[in-house]
């Protein structure tokens, strides 16, 4: 049974096509005795992931405990959309996430991941990042291939105008762009700005921890970016009513840097097509699934200003597990190629 | 007596001589206009010329790195949410279109 794998910072998604499955990809390490803490955890039915005499609690579990006890520090496998270079237990923590959602595979299974494009504004390559989720899959018994993360955005929300059109995944360590002409990359690149810019950002300038700051902006009710709703906010002058406030502004300077970094880009590129008519710009992932999203989008985006003419912008159906299903797509053509 | 007196005369007609030479010289004698030009040139060093190289691209090799799997000894990971029903994929549309 292929499988879509979509390897990003904040969450790990996997998509069959009957299940999909998620797990938040931060963990928190335990200190005491080792055999003591796995007795409790085991006892409270809390997951854990024990390597080198360490116990890390894995998942929403540990994310949890992180806004509950602020002096806990939430640790990340990955960082702008890579893995995280300071992290010394990032690899066991993955290989663990990545076996509880792949499983090992059957004869011939055929499992495709996504990697980000490189990104214009690090010097970081992606190829360590690529190779290492490789093997780990490999591990598992799995035929693995890769595409890039926002041509899988593409392949599912591109392919009424024939691939045609520019796709923009928006997840928590980076936003990947890919402008795509008949299927075709024309342009592909990241920047390492996401969901966690804006809340380091907001922490920063209202002194909310930023694992509370990416609390509200999951779950908060009154969370809604779109204009009219701001101005009630505004008014109300509470404490979360500033990091709402804060949320909106920063969520405007991320598409401004996006939208901005995409016409220099397709600027500075040889060789790019013409669009002799207008075509979508399609949004997904989990830093595009705040309510009034498209409002802040559509605020930030000037037709005049930008080098493609914009039939409509398009908020992909089920944004966080689109780049999963992208995925999955590529995998299954693969299997029934192979097949014939 | 008679060697000082031919010693006298052979030297008379020397002077004579080398007077009348003298003369013939002045009035006859042109001196050559070429000028004798010093062999030792000095010698002008050379200048270095950049000459025009292409510059050869970078070739690209693949890196054959040894990746740690680093496993875990124990793993109690569930997922954190499991979604189950039919997943709605564009696999169609996409191999039509790959089809052309």
């Amino acid at each position: 049974m292929a499988k879509g794998l979509d390897c990003g910072t904040s969450f790990y998604i996997a998509a069959t096509e009957d299940t999909v499955k998620k797990q938040r990809n931060a963990f928190l390490t335990v200190d005491g005795q080792v055999s003591q803490v796995k007795r409790m955890l085991k006892r409270q039915g809390i997951p854990f992931v024990e390597k080198a005499g360490k116990v890390h609690i894995v998942g929403q579990h540990a994310f949890n405990y992180a806004q509950i006890f602020s002096t806990s520090e939430l640790k990340r496998p990955m960082k702008s959309g890579l893995l995280n270079p300071t992290e010394k237990d990032a690899l066991p923590v993955l290989n663990a996430i990545i076996g509880e959602l792949l499983g090992d595979a059957k004869e011939g299974e055929t499992c495709v991941y996504c990697i980000p494009s490189k990104p214009i504004d690090v010097q970081r390559e992606v190829s360590y990042h690529e190779d290492v989720l490789r093997t780990i899959i490999e591990q598992y018994g799995y035929s693995v291939k890769k595409i890039e993360e926002a041509v899988a955005i593409g392949y599912e929300g591109l392919v009424d105008t024939q691939l045609t059109g520019v796709a923009i995944s928006m997840g928590a360590g980076m936003c990947n762009i890919a402008v795509m002409y008949q299927g075709m990359t024309a342009l592909s690149f990241s920047v390492s700005r996401g969901g966690d810019w804006v809340d380091e950002n907001v922490s920063m300038d209202t002194g909310v921890s930023q694992a509370k700051v990416t609390s509200i902006k999951e779950n908060s009710n009154t969370l809604d970016l779109s204009s009219a709703n701001y101005q009630n906010i505004y008014e109300e002058d509470t404490d979360e009513a500033n990091v709402l406030i804060a949320i909106r502004s920063y969520y405007g300077a991320l598409v401004n840097y996006l939208l901005t970094n995409l016409k220099v880009q397709f600027e500075g590129v040889e060789n790019v097509p013409n669009f002799p008519e207008a075509v979508p710009i399609v949004i997904g992932g989990g830093t595009s699934l705040v309510k009034g999203f498209l409002d802040v989008f559509n605020e930030q985006f000037d037709q005049n200003e930008f080098p493609i003419p914009i039939s409509e912008i398009i908020h992909i159906e089920d944004a966080h597990t689109a780049v999963a299903r992208g995925c999955l797509s590529e995998a299954q053509l693969i299997e029934e190629d192979d097949e014939e | 007596m008679e060697i000082s007196n031919t010693f006298i005369y052979a030297s008379l007609i020397l002077w004579q001589i080398g007077f009348i030479v003298g003369i013939l010289l002045k009035l006859f004698y042109k001196p050559n206009e070429k000028k004798f030009v010093p062999t030792a040139v000095k010698s002008i060093p050379a200048v270095e010329v950049m000459t025009p190289k292409v510059q050869p691209g970078h070739i690209d090799v693949e890196m054959k790195k040894k990746i740690a799997l680093q496993k875990p000894t124990t793993s109690s990971i569930k997922s954190d949410e499991v979604i189950k029903g039919k997943v709605s994929t564009q696999k169609e549309k996409l191999k039509q279109l790959r089809r052309g």
